[in-house]
């Protein structure tokens, strides 16, 4: 009995600072929209600053990075991604694997355009999302994402070719789809330099 | 009793056997447009030099836009100026957006209907050099400058949107596709009235022709679908054109062809060509019609008259071949059939005109394409 117990609250220990540091990693509640910032990814992705912003970037096809992100009421939701790149030849595809706190698992990919309208070496940011076939419903608690870029010739045909530069996450959000009537709020980065 | 004679019954026979035909073969379209449409579709094709006076007299010729613009009205304006002027060169001259002062006439003919508001939007993701407004008359797109006129004599009733900016919320409609919900910005579900300003243009891939129907894949989230939006032709981009035009049910389209574009549309880069329409017919045109399908197979037929094979059912004729319309016809979304669509002004056999087919994709349900 001892054991038992000691062992739930070894658990609920462990719950606690996983939730903790999840909302620590600055989940902001906007009208069911929920922002993760991306310091505390895990894997081989190189943390750095890019516009003041704290991102993870990997120049390397493949390389795993996992974040988790606390889902705070079972529901459906988009998933969002802030990127950025500066390719101006080929296209960057993201693909994700999703497991939430019940072992939901979802798989889907993104792409992201060229920058072929851009001056060389001008990037810029942008909100993509992987779920949107038409949404994903996940339940409370820890979602494990775990995601990889790939290169691709274009956006259509998707041969794959060498990376062109470096791809860069500052965060996730989630947003959540109003079943009711069917609606999802739409997002948009506030320093998109196409504004 | 009045008698007829065996001619006069064969005609009204024929005639009556025709409507119920048509009539039959669009289930959802007479039933869901709050009975604008009669059975027989009715579409303007109107040819002239003066832009703004032929897209009046098309709107005229199907009995005025107040048909669809009640006062009060919410309008929203979907012109194709989605892909235009990426080069630096003039978009509205190559043929890849549809001609400024046929949009700038449908949104003042809607302020004139007593239309509360309307938005001239389109979701775009890249930098158009056009901004709906045109770089000090050298993109020569001036919408701006048109849309500020009819504000400074209407009032502030017009305006050019850029959905990526100022969308707030997206409202789903149903997809028959793997995608089974579409996102569509609430600046276009919330209108009363959807309208589509198509130009005249063939497209490389994956549907040959880009008109009425097709241009509303330009409202759609690129933030949900992707830039290009391959997520929606991943689903099967034909049949999430339909469900488009299902979900905001459009009631008035405009084709501009004052310029267009052939082969390998829809913009330069791809390969298109730019075609100066005056220079074939001698004269600009405007096709209109309150049913998509209608409008967009009307169009398909005036710049299909050389593509080879011709079709044997020439009743159906084209249209037939082109995946989308034939599916939206088949879904009772339009009519096709020649012999269901009324063509109000200009004979559209003369006016029916050589334009190159996109080679890389003919419609490999043409008969005997190789």
């Amino acid at each position: 009995m001892f054991i038992l117990n000691y062992q739930i609250i070894f658990k609920n220990i462990v719950l606690i600072i996983i939730v903790a540091s999840c909302f620590s990693a600055d989940v902001k509640a906007q009208e069911m929209m929920y922002s993760f910032d991306i310091k505390d990814a895990q894997g081989s992705w190189e943390h750095a600053k890019l516009d003041a912003r704290d991102v993870i970037s990997t120049i390397k096809a493949k390389n795993i990075a996992t974040v988790y992100i606390y889902v705070p009421k079972s529901g459906n939701y988009q998933l969002m991604v802030s990127l950025y790149h500066r390719w101006r030849k080929y296209c960057p595809f993201l693909y994700f694997k999703v497991k939430d706190s019940r072992g939901r698992f979802f798989s889907d990919y993104i792409f992201s355009e060229n920058r072929f309208y851009m001056p060389a070496g001008k990037g810029r940011w942008e909100y993509r999302s992987p779920s949107a076939s038409p949404y994903w419903y996940l339940n409370e608690g820890l979602a494990k994402v775990k995601f990889w870029v790939e290169a691709k010739n274009n956006c259509w045909e998707g041969k794959d070719v060498p990376m062109e530069g470096k791809i860069f996450i500052d965060k996730f959000v989630l947003i959540s789809v109003d079943m009711k009537g069917m609606v999802q709020l739409s997002i948009k980065d506030e320093n998109d330099i196409l504004d | 009793m009045k008698s007829i004679t065996r001619r006069e019954f064969i005609k009204k026979s024929l005639g009556v056997a025709s409507g119920l035909a048509c009539s039959q073969l669009l289930p959802f379209y007479t039933t869901s447009q709050g009975g604008v449409l009669s059975p027989q579709s009715e579409v303007a094709l109107v040819k002239g030099s003066k832009i703004t006076q032929i897209t009046d007299k098309a709107l005229e010729l199907l009995g005025g836009i107040g048909k669809v613009v009640k006062p009060g009205a919410k309008v929203f304006i979907k012109p194709n100026y989605i892909a235009g002027g990426f080069m630096g060169h003039d978009p509205v001259r190559s043929g890849e957006i549809p001609h400024p002062e046929v949009v700038a006439a449908v949104a003042r003919q809607c302020v004139k209907a007593g239309a509360k508001q309307v938005i001239v939007g389109e979701w775009y993701e890249r930098p158009l050099k056009i901004e709906f407004g045109g770089e000090k008359n050298k993109h020569g797109a001036q919408i701006k400058k048109l849309i500020d006129k009819i504000n400074k004599k209407f009032g502030n009733k017009v305006s050019l949107v850029d959905l990526r900016k100022y969308t707030e919320s997206f409202m789903y409609v149903p997809s028959s596709t793997s995608l089974q919900w579409l996102a569509i910005p609430n600046l276009v579900a919330e209108a009363d009235t959807v309208i589509s300003v198509a130009v005249l243009k063939t497209h490389h891939r994956p549907i040959s022709v880009t008109f009425g129907m097709k241009n509303f894949v330009g409202i759609m989230p690129s933030i949900l679908y992707g830039e290009p939006r391959m997520k929606l032709h991943d689903a099967g981009i034909n049949q999430v054109i339909l469900d488009i035009v299902k979900g905001i049910k459009p009631k008035l389209t405009v084709i501009s062809g004052v310029y267009g574009m052939e082969g390998e549309g829809v913009v330069l880069s791809f390969g298109g060509k730019p075609v100066d329409v005056a220079s074939r017919i001698g004269g600009a045109v405007v096709i209109a019609g309150f049913d998509p399908v209608a409008t967009d197979s009307t169009a398909t037929r005036l710049i299909t008259k050389d593509w080879r094979p011709q079709p044997k059912d020439n009743n159906l004729g084209v249209p037939w071949y082109i995946k989308h319309l034939r599916m939206a016809y088949e879904q009772g979304l339009g009519q096709i059939h020649s012999s269901c669509i009324k063509i109000k002004g200009e004979n559209l056999e003369d006016l029916a005109m050589s334009w190159l087919m996109p080679k890389k994709n003919v419609y490999p349900e043409l008969p005997n394409y190789i």
